[in-house]
């Protein structure tokens, strides 16, 4: 009885201990504390951190970019330089419309946004391609509506009883003791700086089962009705795929996919640009892509002349406007 | 439901405990089963309500075509035990099997019949198998069970139902019955506790670690290298042994909190030295079905007894067992590799060839790992395009975070990395894989050399809160599928 008795005293004040230690170290600056007095938190948790930075700020954000990891790269600066708008860079990672609707909510509660451009990945609407859990683990969850459980665990499900999060507060430790303290992201949701690549390689290019996921086409009318009630531009981009990743696209038989993605955008926004077609061959290397589903910061830029209507560079298909819904 | 849920761990097997311990303190026993029983089936229904009429009614059929076959009054035993047979693999066929041949059908004949799309059910592999050795020791007159709710309870024991170890009749009614086991046992708990936060922290801490790295590179998108597909390979070997150990751990330690002593399932697989022995220490519970109720009926079966008709015998027993782990030929091809692997084993020893302790090790685990590349892959061209990155012939790129010559604690402190993500840690992880499989104890080990003590106390509270940390990824067990 004694080893029982033992292992229940010991795993109540281990997991204290452990939940303390998060809680302190508050690794995705959840709750702002900083016990420890660390330079560096935060990992690549945007649903979490970019949620905070929002809420916190006394800045006014009139222009605002979302999207996935593939919108990372625009740069804040840039948004400003070429609309003249200050900007908060909100994409988060593996994004789909439910992130989508659950940011853009969040935008309209804090801020009075005039500009919103959201870059839609073509997995995106694929059914077979789930909703990232992180968002039902993140404040963003609460903007979901009726429907927020559907991405939420029903038993115990927080951000920081998990092992990531322990993980992730070890490593915070670490790199302020160790490492070289460095913010996953900057101030107005800019991405740090990175070397420069010097390959094009072909990532995240299985689409599997691809079926349009119609929970999600409603999501995007939603967005639209939304930008009309609050007076906000919104524009709809695709993003930016490598020529080879559009080549791979083709290969799997989602050419027509491609094709009937880009229509619903058309249907469903007032405002569409595709970077999803023939133009991009000019731009399919290491200057202007990460790798083939991540564009550069200056491809990103590019995308940002055609939509503020300063571009010089771009070809005839690059940044082709679609012509979107009257509604 | 899932062992590693924070539902089952804080309501399901507190309630269970408390429900049968409590019932037997106030010698309710029979309630007690029935309780036992109907948590059970709730168990197997929280997964979907759908298929609790399938396991039931299998259930209800075989206790009623075994009580037919012990009567008195039957009178044509085998006609009822061919029933009961065909019965149990007509409905493992309808369920498991049906698309596979109509996919098959289809090709050879260029017909066009549409699929059935049953969703598998849940253990039925398991229950079956279960059920088809009850059913042939009751018609050998060496088992028989005259009440239903223990019958029921024989096949519907939560701690085994979903993937085993799959167990005897004879090693599990009378542990059931004992008086004895009906009392809360400290002794048995404590173990029981022990073994199952052992098995949660394979399956929580080491089995979803390698699946990050082992699903990376099944991925259709993958970019098979030559490092690359290695890598992706012996993640998916460790995941898979550290996933289903972990599972039958968690089973061995849930019967023995109820003083039920499940059998031992693994010992050490990857210390093997040649396949015969894998196969002796690696869900040893199927070995020893398919030993007794496949291999020897067929040796019966053969025209004479002798070494090749013997070798037949294994290979035939191994294609059926890689049959019965899945519908495609993916599994068919997994189990002839492992048939091949046998009698290769048996001839060499025929022959007395014999080779230095390290290369028959090394030959049997790449031998292992190559076949769980069949056992993984969707399809034969996708197991092909693997060993193609293996042979290198996708090209060789080294890892550019070896090359980088960074050390583990530069990978570990990298922030905005998720530690599933590295190929630095992917090789950390498969080295203390290969250290864990063949130095540390394993579970069975352990479990013998168990003694109580404030340490290991302290030691499984630790392992425990890690894991509960790391409950919030739901993750299925792989067995699950089969």
């Amino acid at each position: 009885m004694n080893f029982i008795k033992s292992f229940f005293i010991f795993t109540f004040v281990l997991f204290f201990l452990a939940a303390g230690l998060i809680i302190s170290v508050d690794p995705y600056e959840k709750y702002g504390i900083n016990v420890f007095g660390f330079k560096t938190k935060a990992v690549m948790f945007g649903r979490e951190v970019k949620f905070h930075m929002l809420d916190n700020t006394k800045e006014r954000y009139e222009a605002f970019v979302l999207g996935s990891s593939a919108a990372h790269r625009y740069r804040t600066s840039d948004m400003r330089e070429l609309s003249g708008l200050s900007s908060f860079n909100y994409s988060v990672q593996h994004s789909t419309p439910e992130d989508y609707l659950a940011i853009f909510r969040h935008i309209l509660q804090k801020q009075k946004p005039k500009v919103v451009i959201i870059q839609i990945d073509f997995y995106a609407l694929n059914k077979h391609f789930a909703t990232d859990p992180r968002l039902g683990n993140s404040p963003l969850k609460e903007y979901l509506g009726e429907s927020k459980n559907n991405y939420f665990d029903p038993a115990i499900s927080n951000t920081y009883l998990t092992l990531n999060a322990l993980w992730d507060s070890l490593r915070v430790i670490g790199v302020n003791a160790f490492g070289e303290a460095r913010h996953a992201y900057l101030e107005h949701g800019d991405y740090p700086p990175e070397k420069a690549n010097t390959e094009v390689k072909i990532s995240q290019a299985g689409y599997g089962t691809y079926e349009f996921d119609s929970k999600r086409i409603e999501i995007l009318k939603e967005l639209n009705e939304l930008a009309q009630a609050n007076d906000v531009r919104l524009v709809a981009v695709t993003a930016p795929l490598a020529f080879a990743h559009l080549q791979k696209i083709d290969e799997q038989g989602l050419g027509k996919t491609l094709f009937d993605f880009k229509n619903i955008l058309r249907e469903n926004f007032a405002e569409v640009y595709d970077f999803t077609n023939p133009g991009i061959k000019a731009y399919s290397t290491s200057d202007y892509f990460r790798d083939s589903a991540h564009p550069t910061p200056a491809l990103s830029k590019l995308v940002l002349e055609v939509v503020f209507g300063k571009s010089e560079a771009a070809t005839s298909d690059f940044g082709r406007a679609l012509g979107g819904s009257s509604n | 439901m899932l062992f590693n849920s924070y539902i089952f761990i804080f309501a399901f097997l507190p309630a269970i405990l408390i429900g049968y311990f409590g019932l037997n303190r106030f010698g309710k026993d029979k309630l007690a089963k029935s309780w036992l029983l109907l948590c059970s089936l709730f168990f197997y229904s929280y997964w979907n309500i759908n298929y609790l009429p399938l396991i039931l009614g299998s259930i209800i059929v075989n206790f009623a075509l075994t009580n037919r076959l012990q009567s008195e009054l039957c009178q044509n035993r085998k006609l009822w035990f061919f029933l009961g047979l065909g019965f149990n693999l007509g409905l493992l066929g309808f369920f498991k099997y049906a698309d596979f041949f109509l996919a098959n059908v289809n090709f050879v004949f260029s017909t066009d019949i549409q699929y059935l799309r049953f969703l598998l059910p849940l253990g039925i592999s398991f229950f079956t198998l279960q059920q088809v050795a009850y059913l042939v020791d009751a018609y050998e007159g060496v088992a028989g069970e005259k009440k239903f709710i223990d019958y029921a309870l024989f096949v519907s024991f939560f701690p085994q139902l979903i993937a085993g170890p799959i167990v005897h009749y004879s090693e599990m009614m009378p542990q059931l019955a004992s008086k004895e086991n009906k009392r809360f046992n400290s002794s048995n708990f404590s173990l029981g506790l022990y073994i199952f936060i052992l098995g949660l922290f394979k399956k929580v801490i080491f089995a979803d670690t390698f699946a990050g790295w082992a699903n990376d590179g099944f991925a259709p998108d993958a970019d098979l290298h030559f490092f690359h597909a290695w890598g992706a390979s012996l993640s998916y070997m460790f995941q898979l042994y550290f996933d289903f150990s972990g599972y039958s751990d968690m089973a061995i330690g849930l019967g023995r909190m109820m003083n039920i002593q499940l059998p031992e399932n693994f010992n050490s697989p990857y210390k093997a030295r040649n396949i015969v022995e894998f196969w002796s220490r690696w869900h040893i519970t199927l070995t020893n079905f398919i030993t007794t109720y496949v291999f020897t009926p067929l040796v019966r079966s053969m025209p004479k007894m002798s070494f090749g008709f013997m070798m037949l015998s294994s290979f035939l027993a191994m294609t059926v067992a890689g049959i019965w782990h899945g519908a495609g030929w993916t599994f068919v091809v997994y189990g002839m590799w492992h048939g091949a692997g046998i009698v290769c084993t048996h001839w060499w020893k025929r022959r007395k060839i014999k080779l230095p302790y390290w290369f028959s090790w090394l030959i049997t685990f790449n031998f292992v790992n190559i076949s769980f590349i069949m056992f993984r892959a969707t399809d034969l061209s996708t197991a092909f395009n693997f060993y193609k990155g293996m042979l290198g012939l996708n090209g060789v790129v080294f890892p550019k975070g070896i090359l980088a010559k960074e050390t583990i604690i530069e990978v570990g402190m990298k922030v905005g990395h998720y530690m599933t993500n590295d190929e630095n840690l992917n090789l950390f992880m498969v080295v203390l894989g290969i250290w864990v499989c063949l130095k540390a104890k394993n579970s069975m080990q352990l479990m013998s050399d168990f003694k109580p003590s404030q340490t290991l106390a302290f030691k499984t509270a630790g392992m425990f809160v890690l894991c509960v940390f790391g409950l919030n990824k739901l993750s299925e067990f792989i067995y699950f599928n089969f």
